[in-house]
């Protein structure tokens, strides 16, 4: 479906240092600098996938998005979406796809959301018939019967990024862009939005291709994600294999009858990190130490009342990941 | 995958004009001042001729009818770009806030696209007043109206509208370079305004006519056809002088499409 290969992008920035001087002296003289926000990049996306594009902020993922969107052209490298390379059949190319910017509107601030829906029709050339059958799917899985009839400026964040998300589908794109879509939204919202791109992309088999910073949107849609930065895909697999390999460090809390921290013993692989009358948290390397052989060790040494073992969040593994690859 | 037969743009134009037109109407009292006040600031002007004329009678051996027969061609050629150009006109501002990147994304044709983005009603305080001073002129000045001289006019009037929306055009065009919209296309367009409000002639400088020929050509719209008109010229070619902005427009729209190319590749 889509097919990227050695995909590269440099933009020209200009610089120059702070102060009335240095303004002046740029007036006449520029000086540039290199940015290459895509480094010979290289990925496939296969039809009916979901996949999570992250990395830090500046890391290539907007304009990896632009150039698979057609809006932005690449200095060299292949790029096909759908049989089709996009900057140069823009307008068959965008009739396939649906882009969803979380800070950029494509709603009419002034009129009732469904004219906007009546003119993305016009714009897109959907026959009636298909256009009706949209609709009330849409409408229906994203409750927008209420919000229809309601000019967009008075809607809230969450139901107008439901009614964006059902503006991007009217047309029935194969593909599907999700930029930041969770975006300042409530929680209700959120899993409204979530469970909604799940059912399209199952029932339908729309590709989406989501970038966020919302660990739990990938958490909650994505099997696959591709982590960039400095413009390179660092890494391409599954959310699973990515938690097995990095989230081996486990919290252990502990309430108990009392712990002495200088006599206390511990396995390889266990350390205590906080220590209280009453209550002790270990860190546990799970590769060296089993969970059950460290419940042993500990309640061979004190009496446990009640015991509690967490992974730590998504968040914390992607700030792990930024940093082993030094990017972020 | 299924090809829909294509909505044919002059509907979808349809479309979009009534949109334009709602969306005005959300703010009526908004609507309404903006569109008085649009025809007072412009109503200034024609009370500058007018009180001009009422003390000199003739300048440079054109009468107040003549006149205002230029202004009125000039009038409702820009009040026309105004209104149904506007998308190009805030251009630099669309490129700015991005939502120029959301109408790459529709498969539609850019120009298309851009030219209905926006649509300024607020601005036909100015178009009105047009069709008033156009009525006024045409009845009052001493033209003797033949089939070729009511087709000069039309052309006159084309000509404008086609002008006005080439500069504007172009002037979006520039932005792709520089980003900020250049104030100096306002010297063109406004400029070009208020020149035009009198026979070009009336300044008495060679190099200005010349300059309003050949490069920014308001005075092939409004000049020549003009002499034709109130019979100074006799010659049929000088009538079909505005076409030449036809050709206008076409390098302004391939400087804009060189625009989109350069926005296209540097995305900035």
């Amino acid at each position: 479906m889509i097919y990227v290969k050695e995909l590269c992008k440099t933009f020209r920035v200009a610089r120059r240092d702070g102060g009335m001087k240095n303004t002046l002296k740029s007036f006449f003289h520029r000086e540039y600098t290199e940015i290459h926000a895509l480094d010979h990049l290289n990925f496939t996306i296969g039809e009916g996938e979901m996949v999570g594009y992250i990395g830090p902020n500046g890391a290539g993922k907007s304009s990896t998005v632009k150039v698979l969107s057609g809006i932005l052209v690449p200095d060299s490298g292949i790029c096909t979406v759908g049989g089709r390379v996009p900057w140069k059949e823009r307008t068959a190319h965008v009739a396939q796809i649906g882009v969803v910017f979380g800070q950029r509107s494509q709603l009419w601030w002034d009129v009732p959301v469904i004219d906007t829906f009546t003119l993305l029709r016009d714009i897109y050339s959907v026959p009636e018939t298909i256009y009706r059958r949209n609709l009330d799917e849409l409408t229906e899985m994203l409750g927008l019967s209420q919000l229809l009839r309601t000019p967009t400026r008075q809607l809230s964040l969450g139901q107008r990024m439901r009614c964006e998300i059902a503006a991007s589908l009217i047309h029935d794109p194969k593909i599907l862009f999700l930029d930041e879509p969770t975006i300042g939204l409530d929680a209700v919202s959120k899993i409204a939005v979530r469970d909604f791109i799940k059912a399209r992309n199952r029932e339908r088999g729309t590709t989406v291709i989501l970038t966020t910073h919302d660990m739990q949107d990938i958490e909650a849609l994505t099997e696959r994600i591709l982590l960039i930065g400095r413009g390179r895909i660092l890494r391409d697999g599954s959310l699973d294999a990515l938690k097995r390999e990095y989230m081996t460090e486990r919290h252990m809390t502990v309430l108990c009858a009392g712990l002495d921290a200088d006599t206390l013993s511990l396995p390889a692989g266990m350390t205590l990190s906080e220590s209280h009358p009453d209550r002790a948290v270990f860190s546990l390397d799970t590769t060296v130490l089993p969970v059950s052989d460290a419940i042993a060790a500990v309640s061979a040494q004190t009496d446990i009342y009640d015991l509690s073992v967490e992974n730590p969040s998504l968040d914390t593994l992607i700030t792990h990941l930024y940093k082993e690859y030094e990017v972020g | 995958m299924k090809q829909f037969k294509k909505v044919p743009a002059h509907r979808l134009y349809g479309t979009f004009f009534s949109m334009h037109l709602r969306a005005a109407m959300e703010y009526k009292s908004s609507f309404l001042m903006s569109f008085f006040g649009m025809t007072l600031t412009s109503l200034a002007s024609f009370f500058a001729i007018w009180l001009l004329f009422d003390r000199f009678h003739t300048v440079d051996g054109y009468t107040l009818s003549e006149v205002l027969l230029c202004y009125s061609v000039i009038l409702m050629g820009f009040s026309v770009s105004e209104i149904f150009l506007r998308g190009f006109d805030t251009f630099a501002g669309q490129v700015q806030s991005g939502s120029f990147d959301r109408l790459l994304l529709r498969p539609r044709s850019l120009l298309f696209s851009v030219l209905v983005s926006r649509m300024e009603f607020a601005r036909t305080g100015r178009f009105l007043q047009g069709i008033l001073v156009t009525a006024y002129a045409v009845t009052h000045a001493d033209i003797v109206w033949t089939p070729a001289r009511a087709g000069a006019y039309l052309l006159m009037l084309l000509g404008c509208c086609v002008f006005f929306s080439s500069l504007l055009i172009l002037q979006a065009g520039v932005c792709f370079f520089t980003i900020e919209g250049l104030e100096v296309m306002n010297i063109f367009s406004h400029g070009g305004k208020e020149l035009g409000s009198y026979p070009l002639d009336i300044y008495g400088s060679r190099p200005l006519i010349l300059f309003f020929t050949f490069l920014v050509p308001l005075a092939c719209a409004q000049y020549y056809p003009f002499l034709y008109l109130t019979g100074r010229a006799d010659c049929g070619l000088y009538a079909l002088t505005p076409l030449w902005t036809l050709a206008f427009l076409l390098v302004c729209i391939g400087v804009w499409r060189i625009g989109v190319r350069k926005y296209q590749s540097t995305g900035s």
